[in-house]
């Protein structure tokens, strides 16, 4: 169950992702600047091998059902961890400032992907959760409501 | 935000006269007789790693000496070779950062048991099949490495700057003999010590921030503010020597495990395109970046009056003890500047211009440290911090 919620949740921030692509510069900046044909991937658990891998390509972003080399992997070291972080219950950084995932890959390249993700999850989640997760809360470019209404539609 | 935390340390630490002289001791009782010492060419020169080796008491060891400015996968996988072909137990690395981050290179390569460091970046990636006894012997009082699980190692054909954190790379044991820092001049003493100094404000008000962090963080401060200047006007001061060094290597514990923030991240990046000297760049940048995070954690910076100048927290209102602190630091700084020429400004290093600003910022944006930082970095607010320190 846990696995799925949080699959659930990851393919929301993957088309989340893909709708603000085309609607923030901030994300699209930053999507721009990962490597193509690059991909980050999101494994939920060090025991289990369910991942979202979101894959860059020219004209931005696909999902991918496996992880390949050279692919940039956080890997949560629980499940429990991972459904708290795709949950919105806590932050990327947070996750990273408390040791809960393994990064496999460049340090740096993860830094773009993060304030990505933020900028995503600023527009999935209601303000009063963000404000616990977020050092920042970016601005919202379009409503929670459309965000939701592109990413199950079509961005 | 959730409570929990992870502190990592490892070191044995020797300090104070004649540490040295009880390396043998240490290599002894841990069963190991040949090791590989690494240092560079420069301290060879200077006879300070021919002192070292000299005072460790070695009698079967092996050298290499070749270590570059930046340390590369070239020099880790060169290094890594000779440790093996020449039979050495354990690694030995004297010298500064570049120095130590190689022998982490090489005790990675050989804990791992894999020949591409490139395959293994990252953070707590590493699975380890071996066991490699690591001393670090560093030979200035500031960059802490020989208490850091971090290390960054250029690949040159890449042409980037690999990163790692890992358990597994930090020292067994770490030598601070006053020895080994007694001649560095007062400048270099200056900004190696402020390098020290930012990494204990910096751990102190990360996100990664802990107890313990914040207990190795509080000594480093009260070190440096009573020693510093001491050292500076008096480069012979032995006392003031070893608490300069306790300073540097408690600062190291402490970032190691709470992280460093937006000084570091723009600091990388003015020496990755300027060539602006690490502790020069944390000089310049430190009162600049307080400034910025006060507002999240001016609470935090407030309660450090205390180590700096006692007398000034008792007499200053709670409301302005943050600003006070700054000014503190900032008082140092410019006495520093006076009495040995710190740097204290982007200008007066001469080798920063407005047009290099876009690439310092983008490489900033994503520094390591950035993620770690009480107020997230933008673009805007890096160029109005390097603009400040122009």
């Amino acid at each position: 169950m846990k696995q799925l919620i949080c699959k659930v949740f990851a393919h929301f921030l993957y088309r989340g992702m893909k709708v603000l692509y085309k609607r923030d510069e901030r994300v699209r900046r930053e999507v721009d600047a990962f490597k193509e044909g690059g991909a980050f991937a999101l494994k939920f658990s060090m025991d289990r091998n369910t991942a979202v891998v979101i894959e860059k390509t020219a004209g931005g972003l696909k999902k991918r059902k496996v992880i390949k080399e050279g692919d940039i992997v956080i890997e949560f070291k629980t499940l429990d961890l991972a459904l708290k972080t795709m949950t919105g219950q806590k932050g990327l950084s947070q996750a990273y400032a408390q040791h809960d995932f393994v990064l496999k890959g460049s340090i740096n390249e993860v830094m773009g992907f993060t304030r990505a993700v933020e900028v995503v999850m600023a527009h999935l989640l209601p303000k009063s959760m963000l404000k616990n997760i977020l050092r920042e809360v970016p601005a919202r470019k379009i409503s929670m409501f459309k965000t939701y209404i592109l990413a199950i539609f079509g961005a | 935000m959730e409570n929990y935390f992870e502190f990592d340390t490892k070191a044995k630490i020797l300090s104070g006269d004649k540490a040295l002289s009880r390396v043998a001791f240490e290599l002894k009782i841990r069963g190991k007789n040949k090791p590989l010492v690494l240092s560079d060419r420069g301290l060879d020169k200077l006879g300070l790693v021919g002192t070292a080796i000299k005072n460790m008491g070695l009698k079967e060891y092996d050298t290499f000496f070749d270590v570059p400015v930046d340390s590369s996968t070239e020099t880790v996988n060169t290094v890594t070779e000779k440790y093996k072909s020449s039979g050495c137990d354990c690694v030995i690395a004297v010298g500064g950062g570049s120095v130590i981050d190689t022998a982490k290179g090489v005790v990675l390569s050989l804990v791992s048991g894999v020949s591409d460091l490139g395959k293994i970046e990252g953070a707590d990636a590493i699975v380890k099949v071996n066991d490699v006894l690591f001393i670090a012997v560093p030979t200035t009082a500031g960059t802490g490495s020989e208490m850091t699980s971090v290390a960054v190692i250029k690949d040159n054909i890449k042409g980037a700057k690999l990163e790692y954190i890992s358990s597994f790379i930090l020292p067994d044991v770490a030598v601070l003999d006053p020895e080994m820092t007694i001649s560095l001049p007062p400048r270099i003493t200056a900004s190696t010590a402020i390098d020290a100094l930012t990494h204990a404000i910096e751990a102190y008000t990360c996100l990664q921030k802990n107890p313990i962090s914040d207990g190795f963080a509080i000594a480093s401060i009260k070190l440096i503010f009573e020693s510093l200047e001491r050292v500076v006007n008096n480069p012979k001061d032995v006392e003031g020597r070893k608490a300069l060094a306790n300073a540097a290597t408690i600062a190291g514990a402490s970032f190691s495990n709470s992280m460093v923030g937006a000084v570091h991240s723009i600091g990388h990046s003015l020496g990755a395109v300027c060539s602006v000297a690490h502790g020069d760049a944390m000089a310049i940048l430190l009162p600049h970046v307080m400034r910025l995070n006060k507002e999240k954690v001016g609470d935090l910076y407030g309660e450090l009056l205390v180590f700096a100048n006692p007398e000034k927290f008792v007499s200053t209102p709670k409301s302005e003890r943050a600003e006070a602190f700054i000014c503190e630091v900032e008082g140092l700084l410019e006495r520093l500047n006076k009495s040995c020429g710190l740097a204290t400004t982007l200008s007066a290093t001469g080798k920063v211009k407005k047009e290099n600003f876009d690439e310092i910022v983008t490489k900033a944006m994503n520094d390591g440290s950035a993620i770690v930082n009480p107020v997230p970095l933008s673009r805007e607010r890096i160029i109005d911090i390097l603009e400040k320190a122009l």
